[in-house]
Order: C-alpha cells, then structure tokens, then sequence
C-alpha cells in the first residue's frame, strides 16, 4: 500500500477515535514537586476544586504575559474557586532562576516544576503556553495553544461555561441571596 | 505535497500499534488524547532547506494508565533537526506505557529523565529548538513521604552513531533538611570505535529558611576508553541561591568545573547539561552572541537583582561571567530590563553588553510596547538594534516586528530588518535584508494554521503566540497543529 494510503488511514483513525471515544480526553496524572519541594497531585487537585493548568517557562515571553494577566485577575479567580497549576518547563539551564522570577512577579500560582519535561511529554504539550481547562476527575473542558493578547477573555468565558455552578453561586453571594 | 506523501512508506507493525491504539478508545472506554503537527517548508535556494514533516502525538488514557505513542514521517526532516538532520523516515519514534500513582510511577518504552539537576543525566525532548533526547528502557519512581527514588535503565536514543546504555537512579530525603544525590553508570558502543564506560556521582543539599532558598551540587565522572586504557577524572560543583525582602528579590549562581564532560564518542551524544549561568535569550538579536559553557574548564558565576517598586512594573539587573583557563570563550554580560504596565500599554526596554574573548563588545537594545486596542486586539511590537564590530568594521544590526492580533481568531505580523554580512567578494560588511509576513489564527476549535512566506534571519523568534529557535531560511512556511 502507498503511503499515501497509509498516511489518510491513520488521519481517519485519529478522527474516528477521537469521535468514538467514550469519554472527554483526559489529562494524565501527575505527582511532581512545586517550587517548595512540596508534592502536588493532578487528581488530587483536581478533586478538589476547579483547576486551570498551564504550562509555561521564564524565557518564555508569550507565556508570561499569559500568567501576567491571570495574576491580574486573581481575585476573580479565587472567586470562582479557580487553582491555576503553573507547570514549569524550565530545564537544568534556567531552573534556578525560577523561584527569584516568580517571587519577584508576585504570583501566588501552584508552580509546579516539570524539570525533566516528562508531563509535557505524557500530556502531548508540544509548543507552550498550552492552556487547560479541567474536570474534577482530569477531563480535558477546553485546551488553547499560544497567547495573544485577549485570550485571557476567552478564558474567562470558558470559566462561566465550564463552572457554571460556582458562576451562580458566585453571582448569588455577591447578590446576599444564600447568604445566611 | 502529494509528490512528497507518496513517498512516505509505514512500517506494517508500526500501522498495526497505531490501528490498535486508535480503534481501543471505541472498544474498551479508554480517552483518547491526540495531537497532530504538520509542517511544510519550501526554501529558495539562498538558505534553508525544503522539508515535509508530520508529527502526531497519541495518548489513551484508563484511570491511572497511559499508553502513547509519537509517529513522524519526514521527507526529510529540517536540517536543524538534531537528532536525524535532513533524513527521510516514516517511524513511530516513541511508544511508551506509564502507572501513575501518588506513591509509585512505572514508565515503560520510551521516557525522558532529568537526574541531579542535569549534572547526572539530562534526557529531555525540548521541540522548541528540534531536540528530541530520550531514553528507551524502563524507569520507576517512588515517592514516598519523606524520601523520593528514581531508579532507570535505558538505552540513550537521541545518536545514530553512539550505542549507550545508562543504568543509574537518584534519592532525596525532604525532612528536614532536603539532601540528596545520584549515580548513573554508561556504556557506550560504536561501530568502528572501542568500548567506552563511564560513571557519574552527584550530591546535593537543597536548603530553605523562611526567604532564603539554595541549593549546592557536587558532581564527580570517571570515564574510560577499554581498548585503549585511557581514562579521566572529571568534577563540578554548582551552587545557587535566592533572597528576597519587600519588593527586591536577589538570586546568585557560581560553577566550577574541571574535565565534567559526560559524553560518548564526538559531541552528539552529551549525556548532561550544566546550568546556564548567562540569560537565556528571548529575543531575536541578542540570541546571535551566545556563549556556551565549556564543561572542560569553566568557572562561572552571575548575579541578579529584581525589583518591583510598584504593582504591574519591573526591573531586572544581571551580570554574568563566564572564564575558561586559555581564554578561550570568556564571556561577560550585563543587562538591565524595565517592563511597565498601564491600562492600556505594556512597554519593556532592554539594554545588554556582551563580550566573548573572540569578539569585540556587543550592545544589545530593545524597545518592545504592547498597546491593547480593546479588550481583544493588541498591536505587538518588537524594535531591536545591535551595534558592535564585525570582523574590525563597526556594524549595526536592525530587526523590527509588528503584530496585530484578534483573539481568539489569531494574529498577523510582519518583521524586517538588516544584518551586515561579511561579503567575500567586496572584503567588506554588505547588508542583507529581510522581510517576512505570516498569519496565525485558529481555523477552529483546537485547530491552528500559520502561513508564512519571506526571509528570516534566524534566531530565537517568538510570533503568534509561541517562541522558538529557528534557524535562517528564505522561502514558504505552512504549519497546521490540531488537537483532538
């Protein structure tokens, strides 16, 4: 058989599947250390409230801006509930720097180090900031590539699609209607 | 492109593990997880080569299991490539299995693996500069509440021409004073070429009180060549540490190392990487005078302090030094960068001084404002100026960018500028020019297209949303990523 064929085959077969999969694509597990040295656990994390997950780097200028802004709009998030786990994909060069950037940049994030890119690997990242929206048991809500200036709108739209419950409630706290 | 398809030819097997893989989501519930890159260059003949390429990146998920694979087929891949240069292959070049639990990681086939902050094994896939480092084998981690092992043995995949097997495993105890160390041993095989072993050891001690965090390794290798008996001793010792009070944050770093080259037969297949001590490049210029870290000889430190006087606004000050004892590749840089926010305008300016032991001293100046349209258009803009020598001219390099970006739809930009060139014909400095337009923007959901076509004048870039490092090229850009 030609490549060709073989080449359209498996394209069909990446559609199909990603058709006919039962669930939502889920994000694999992961048990890596934070800046702290401290354990963080995906699926703990995500059990536990609504996460936003985002991969980044301190040479990385795209995804700073990104992390900029949603330090910007951090009470809006922790309004919402929202943990954002920052997985950092600084290698043996540059790690060192991260605590000082991150310190200095005031962001109170979960940064979580991915030294020897292994989750990036095991979660398909091919170019960051990869952006990710997750369910309390990993599933994959909405996962966006890159970042221009603005998306960090989208985001926040996604949020009241994908946590509506919390919108709500949120919306009815600020309102005095459940509070008692 | 049909001409280039036509020619990519699928192992049998490898077509059956991907049938398998894509049809099980629909049989036994698994996710599925998938991400499909393809990319496609046509170079005019002044620089660059053409290339096909497509990576696709599967994941099946079941609870605490993930199976993946990578499939590329390249015709031929870019000639930057590192790990298969300009090579035409049709593979799955990873296919791997990992149980994830909170206490114990299983990983099977292929899987990269950092050891000892890089100084023991750092086998890692970086695409953002075509890196593909990874090892074949088997590892297992188990973390465990105070203390925290990582055992492997794997075949190192990253060389066609060296055969290595690394066997090695690291520990860290967290309470109450984090220690730790390592040991990796290797085997290397060649064809042609004598065996070669070799072992590395490395400690650590990583302290944290209240503000002040550091960490010091110490390294030591011993490799040995067995047909000829002739064998060294090498050594390193790192050390970092950081401070911060009120608004001001202080980090510094120093490497010493002595022969701490781990590595098989030529330069392809470095087994470590050693911190960076000098700024990692983010913008186009100033990413043409680099130095790096000669693991033979080198002592390095550098300093930095970072300042944020008021909320959205920064400073950066940095200094590094790097010395070998020929001078050979000495290095020193200064920089100094402010960033300001304001509701609608973001501004950096950058100045930098670099000097190598080869080259006369390099200033480096950027001037980069983000203005914000509304809440989702920007105008990104991007004006760097390095001045210098060249070759005993003087010389000033330009390049300048401008983005217009709408999101979520995407971004177009376009960038320019002039390199003075060393012309062989005139004796002389010429100037090259070069212009580029490329438009960026998602045709649907999870779906990205970008459509490029001018003269780059290589570096690192980052556009429509990313970065990377791209080499020189001239001619037609194509790049479809698209999640599943």
């Amino acid at each position: 058989m030609s490549g060709i064929k073989y080449y359209t085959i498996i394209v069909a077969l990446l559609f199909s599947s990603a058709i006919f999969a039962d669930d939502a694509a889920l994000l694999p597990d992961f048990s890596l250390k934070d800046m702290n040295g401290e354990t963080v656990t995906l699926s703990e994390a995500c059990s536990l409230g609504n996460v936003v997950l985002t991969f980044w780097a301190t040479w990385c200028k795209p995804c700073v801006k990104e992390l900029r802004k949603l330090h910007e709009n951090k009470d809006y998030l922790d309004s919402l509930g929202i943990t954002i786990l920052a997985i950092c994909e600084d290698g043996p060069r540059t790690k060192a720097k991260v605590k000082p950037f991150v310190q200095n940049e005031g962001w109170e994030f979960v940064i979580v180090m991915d030294t020897g890119g292994g989750f990036k690997m095991s979660a398909g990242v091919a170019d960051i900031p990869e952006f990710f929206i997750l369910g309390k048991n990993r599933e994959i809500f909405y996962r966006h590539v890159g970042y221009k200036p603005g998306d960090e709108v989208e985001y926040f739209e996604k949020f009241e699609e994908f946590f509506p419950v919390v919108i709500e409630d949120v919306e009815n706290t600020e309102e005095g209607e459940i509070e008692e | 492109m049909s001409k280039i398809l036509r020619r990519v030819r699928l192992k049998n097997r490898a077509f059956l593990l991907i049938l398998l893989i894509s049809i099980i989501p629909t049989i036994f519930g698994f996710s599925a997880n998938a991400r499909n890159t393809l990319e496609y260059r046509g170079a005019k003949e002044d620089r660059g080569n053409s290339f096909f390429e497509d990576r696709l990146d599967l994941r099946l998920n079941y609870s605490n299991i993930t199976f993946g694979l990578t499939f590329e087929a390249m015709q031929p891949s870019r000639e930057s490539a590192l790990t298969r240069p300009d090579s035409t292959y049709a593979e799955i070049m990873q296919r791997w299995f990992e149980l994830k639990h909170s206490v114990v990681e299983i990983s099977a086939g292929t899987f990269t693996s950092t050891m000892g902050g890089g100084l023991l094994l750092d086998a890692r896939e970086r695409r953002e500069i075509q890196q593909d480092h990874h090892l074949d084998g088997a590892k297992i981690r188990l973390n465990l509440p105070i203390i925290d092992i990582t055992l492997l043995s794997g075949l190192a995949k990253w060389d066609v021409i060296n055969d290595a097997h690394i066997r090695g495993g690291e520990a860290q105890i967290d309470v109450p004073l984090p220690v730790g160390g390592g040991y990796i041993r290797y085997d290397v095989q060649a064809e042609g070429l004598p065996d070669l072993i070799g072992e590395t050891w490395e400690a650590r001690i990583v302290p944290m009180f209240g503000p002040l965090s550091a960490e010091v390794h110490y390294a030591q290798t011993w490799q040995k060549d067995l047909q000829y008996g002739d064998s060294y001793n090498g050594e390193v010792i790192y050390g970092s540490g950081s401070t911060f009070f009120g608004p001001i944050t202080l980090f510094g770093e120093f490497l010493m190392a002595d022969s701490f080259l781990v590595e098989g037969y030529g330069d392809t297949l470095v087994l470590t990487t050693l911190p960076l001590i000098i700024r990692q490049p983010s913008y186009t210029l100033m990413s043409r005078h680099l130095a790096e870290l000669d693991p033979r000889d080198v002592t390095a430190f550098g300093g930095e302090a970072l300042i944020s006087p008021v909320f959205g606004s920064d400073i950066t000050t940095s200094f590094a030094m790097l010395d070998n004892p020929d001078d050979y590749n000495d290095y020193f840089e200064l920089y100094c960068s402010v960033f300001r926010e304001w509701e609608k305008l973001t501004f950096t300016g950058i100045y930098e001084f670099q000097q190598t032991s080869d080259d006369p001293p390099t200033h480096n100046v950027v001037l980069e404002p983000l203005i914000y349209l509304n809440d989702r258009t920007s105008l990104l803009m991007d004006f760097e100026l390095q001045f210098g020598e060249e070759l005993g001219e003087s010389a000033a390099h330009l390049y300048g960018l401008a983005e217009f970006a709408r999101s979520p739809y995407g971004a177009i930009g376009l960038e320019g500028g002039r390199l003075m060139q060393w012309n062989d014909e005139t004796a002389g400095l010429e100037p090259e020019y070069f212009a580029r337009i490329y438009i960026d923007g998602e045709i649907a959901q999870n779906h990205k297209l970008t459509l490029a076509f001018g003269k780059r004048p290589g570096g690192f870039t980052c556009s429509g949303g990313t970065c990377r490092f791209e080499p020189a090229f001239n001619g037609f850009e194509l790049k479809l990523s698209s999640s599943f």
